[in-house]
């Protein structure tokens, strides 16, 4: 039972943290960027090239790794998203077919053969029977400090309200002398470094390969989706609720249906609540 | 040269044309009131003025051509309270207050404070999200936003639309106020003649998109043209 | 990728010119070490042959075919080689998957193709039942049949009577072949080896946290786990050192089959054993496949630093190709091609002893442990001191500090088995 938890508790938080990014995206550009999952590769393997293969101090390379996602993603709103401003379908396909044009880069750099990054923090030790390493103790500790700093950054100042503004109403924002532009931007730099330094944890947990994209991007969807749009705490509650459904069905129940799970929650929410379990009526 | 000075405005939605070579002119101090009946243009003229639409004509605020978009207009000072009102309906009353002094940060507790004056019972209601609240709260919030952003010209998309009378009354005695005690310049629009003849000095009667008429209130109050614009025949 | 793009440009300049040239096509993936360990093999064959004259006189080059390891790429592949290029023989490094996609090409344009990596026992099923259509295919690695079979001895050999374990718990993936190599470990291993299976834990392939899974398996009080992975199968074995699971693991991880384990892993890698088809890393070489290396090792600097068994498969298997298409008067007649490859067989012996033998079944011969036939399928052995051919498989262990060897059979082991030190 506490091994339970304890599991939980640590996938869980890597899972809000791959989906936060993601959902600030949808919340406030009402952008489904499909391309969210490159973000952690981009990251994942930039912390890789710089760490572990330029040996570079590991702070550095998280931080590298952000940055680099944060320009991806300021890239990816200057290139796409304005000139094919308002048409949602053709944003997502396009964000889509990037994250494959992606992959075939990543391949090219680094080949196909998926890697194993070294522990950002190594060793292990047991709690109540569980083996916890202390990677990944990080990674969730790390985890709950980002989403707590974003949270306080949304909640408490000028430029974090300016993004709650844009995400509800864009012309209340821009008659406030918000600049829904310079938000929406600002929104794609900052969902790109979290996805990348998201990105760093969840290969330190799994494994980079070119096709790592699809994976944490089907967690972000299922949270944003069970979730709701536009609230972080929802975020937090729904990837735990995912994360913990995951661990007792590993655990517990099947561990070949792990995704089916969650997959069932996600048409269950759609049926009974589409706008979410936390998530507004859709705003007019 | 007028505080605030319209010249030959045309505005287009897409290939549509909903502005026809208006011009119109506001002294500092002024409160004056656009009125005319749905469609006439009304709310086109004010998203103008904030730079949200596409027009040609030319547009100056204290002397200098208004051309920078919504952001600039808000940094020029000039605040603006729209028909819909566009709160940001998940955020507390605060919190939208706080939207609005994204580029006033230095009058924060200053402007603040003639709010919660001017509407004590948004510094009651200051945790409630306006999704929640009346429709009289609202036209309170937005304002309330649009005097966050330290403004020198107020400018109203139908303050009183939809209110109860007595709530009308209230919003009338603060733009009042706003002029009286801050020496705002103040432009409204207006469906209803007998309101706007009430608070404004000057009207301008607007029709299909083009002024028909303007004057004092004394001159227009009983200008057919004024009755027919209002009543629409 | 300069490689790759050096030999597009060779085989552009060689199509311009009007001499008769034979033409290789190349199938597989061109970023893989796997595909690269097939090409790079054809690659040093061919420069081999055409230094010593080509084939019956004629210069031999090659095209290549990108499957990015994906089906329909890979039926595109085959059409482009068979359509486009109008290759005379096709080498393939094609996983399982691509090449079933690609067979009924094959059986359609009838080019002779050898596959180097792919062990499906379903094709040569094929060839059993349609010996016909199915005359130009060869495969020259053990089938998947013959890998388990001989890993039950494994199990038995060192297993249960080195390390006197009695249970185990199989973690294996929910694929196709974590199925197939699932039936294949518990119909034998209780009655051959007596290791009773405790329970079976299927898991998707894209977990991302195994430590519930390895809680679980302890909690069976299994003594060891028998892992069975191809896809994402570094995350398993990673996660289980990271982890420091305090119980023995083994069985199939195909992620530790190159020599870039150790480095791909970030050093997460020791402990780890897994069945390997032969040359494995870890693997002694006779004289010729050692020249071979030296040659690959020369000629190539980026990775795979050293050919996976299909690299070797390839570099002697499009020799035997040539070999038998001089004696057949070419490729043009599949048939006689087909025949004269069956008789290709070259033994390779090290220090006086037969160590690796490049030969085929013939088509109505049938293997004595398995009591069936493998028609167009490697020779391999499944008994004991293996005079007839090398082992279908042999196991390999990377150690923890970053060594690999042979862990079984004992005539070909460099190390012993050993259990990792956080194992008590």
């Amino acid at each position: 039972m506490l091994q339970i938890i304890i599991q939980g508790l640590l996938l869980s938080g890597l899972y809000a943290l791959i989906a936060v990014g993601f959902t600030l995206i949808f919340s406030v550009g009402r952008v489904l960027n499909l391309a969210y999952g490159a973000y952690l590769m981009i990251g994942g393997y930039a912390f890789f090239f710089f760490s572990q293969q330029l040996g570079l101090p590991i702070l550095l390379g998280v931080i590298l790794a952000g940055v680099l996602g944060c320009l991806a993603g300021l890239l990816k709103y200057r290139l796409l998203v304005i000139p094919l401003k308002g048409d949602h379908v053709a944003i997502e396909i396009s964000t889509l077919i990037l994250a494959v044009v992606i992959q075939a880069g990543i391949v090219l750099l680094f080949g196909d053969s998926p890697k194993v990054l070294l522990p950002i923090v190594p060793g292990v030790t047991q709690i109540a029977g569980a083996s916890v390493t202390f990677n990944i103790l990080t990674a969730t500790l790390v985890s709950w400090a980002i989403l707590i700093s974003l949270y306080l950054f949304i909640k408490k100042t000028h430029l974090g309200r300016a993004m709650q503004a844009v995400s509800m109403d864009k012309k209340g924002a821009a008659i406030s002398g918000v600049n829904p532009d310079h938000i929406n931007m600002l929104t794609w730099g900052i969902s790109g470094t979290l996805g990348a330094v998201a990105g760093v944890f969840f290969a330190s947990y799994t494994q980079l390969s070119p096709s790592m994209w699809v994976a944490p991007l089907i967690i972000a969807v299922a949270v944003v989706i069970v979730g709701g749009i536009g609230s972080i705490i929802g975020t937090l509650i729904v990837a735990h609720i995912i994360g913990f459904m995951e661990v007792i069905a590993v655990a517990e129940i099947a561990p070949e249906l792990r995704g089916v799970f969650t997959m069932l929650l996600i048409i269950a929410v759609l049926i009974i609540r589409p706008q979410g379990l936390f998530g507004r009526e859709e705003i007019q | 040269m007028a505080f605030l000075s319209i010249e030959n405005l045309n505005a287009f939605y897409g290939k549509a044309q909903a502005l026809h070579d208006v011009s119109l002119s506001c002294e500092k101090g002024e409160i004056i009131a656009v009125i005319g009946a749905n469609g006439a243009g009304k709310s086109t003229l004010l998203d103008s003025i904030m730079g949200l639409t596409k027009t040609t004509g030319t547009i100056s605020f204290d002397g200098t051509p208004l051309n920078g978009g919504p952001a600039a207009a808000v940094e020029r000072g000039i605040g603006y309270g729209p028909e819909r009102f566009n709160l940001f309906p998940y955020m507390s009353v605060y919190d939208n207050l706080m939207v609005g002094a994204f580029t006033a940060r230095n009058d924060i507790e200053k402007n603040l404070a003639a709010v919660f004056r001017l509407f004590p019972r948004l510094e009651e209601r200051q945790a409630q999200e306006t999704s929640t609240q009346s429709g009289g709260e609202r036209q309170m919030v937005s304002l309330g936003r649009a005097l966050m952003t330290s403004p020198r010209l107020l400018i109203v998309d139908e303050p009183t639309i939809g209110l109860a009378p007595k709530v009308c009354t209230e919003i009338a005695a603060a733009l009042r106020r706003l002029r009286d005690d801050m020496g705002l310049t103040i432009l409204i629009t207006e469906q209803n003649a007998n309101f706007a003849m009430t608070l404004a000095e000057r009207l301008y009667v607007l029709e299909a998109g083009a002024v028909r008429a303007t004057g004092t209130v004394d001159e227009l109050r009983d200008d057919p043209r004024l009755l027919e614009a209002y009543f629409g025949h | 990728m300069i490689k790759v793009t050096a030999t597009s440009a060779l085989a552009i300049i060689c199509a311009t010119m009007a001499a008769a040239e034979v033409k290789v096509g190349f199938i597989g993936s061109l970023s893989s070490d796997t595909g690269l360990s097939t090409l790079r093999g054809a690659e040093i064959a061919i420069e081999e042959l055409n230094a010593a004259g080509g084939m019956n006189g004629e210069q031999i080059v090659m095209v290549t075919a990108d499957t990015s390891e994906d089906p329909t790429e890979g039926v595109k592949a085959y059409e482009y080689l068979a359509e486009t290029e109008e290759v005379d023989f096709i080498i393939s490094g094609s996983i399982d998957d691509v090449s079933l996609a690609w067979m009924p090409r094959m059986q359609e344009f009838q080019i002779p193709t050898l596959d180097t990596w792919t062990s499906y026992i379903g094709i040569i099923d094929m060839v059993v039942e349609d010996p016909e259509t199915m005359a130009p295919y060869f495969m020259n690695i053990a089938s998947d049949e013959a890998l388990a079979t001989l890993y039950i001895n494994f199990g038995a050999d060192v297993l249960k009577g080195q390390m006197g374990w009695e249970s185990t718990v199989i973690l294996a993936e929910d694929t196709a072949f974590g199925e197939a190599i699932t039936g294949l470990i518990t119909d034998a291993l209780g009655p051959v080896a007596g290791i009773k299976t405790t329970e079976i834990i299927k898991y998707d392939v894209n977990t991302v946290d195994f430590a519930p899974l390895f809680s679980r398996a302890q909690e069976t009080g299994a003594d060891f786990i028998y892992q069975v992975s191809t896809v994402n199968s570094q995350v398993v074995s990673s996660q289980y050192v990271k982890l420091q699971v305090p119980m023995p693991m083994t069985g199939v991880n195909v992620g530790a089959l190159g020599l870039e384990y150790w480095e791909d892993t970030g050093g997460a890698g020791g402990g780890i054993s897994t069945l390997s088809p032969v040359p494995s890393v870890g693997f002694e070489l006779d004289p010729v496949s050692q020249s071979f290396v030296d040659t690959y090792q020369a000629k190539y600097t980026s990775r795979p630093v050293m050919p996976h068994f299909n690299g070797f498969n390839a570099y002697h298997g499009l020799k035997q190709a040539m070999a038998a298409a001089e004696t057949a008067g070419g490729f043009g007649d599949v048939k006689a091609w087909s025949a004269e490859m069956k008789k290709q067989d070259l033994v390779l012996e090290k220090d006086g002893k037969l160590w690796l033998r490049y030969g085929f079944w013939g088509d109505d011969e049938v293997e004595e442990v398995t009591g069936r036939t493998y028609p167009h399928n490697a020779r391999f052995d499944l008994t004991s001191p293996y005079e007839d051919a090398q082992p279908s498989m042999v196991v390999v262990q990377w150690k923890e500090d970053g060594s690999v060897g042979v862990v079984y059979p004992f005539e070909y082991a460099t190390t012993e088995f050993t259990i990792p030190s956080w194992v008590k």
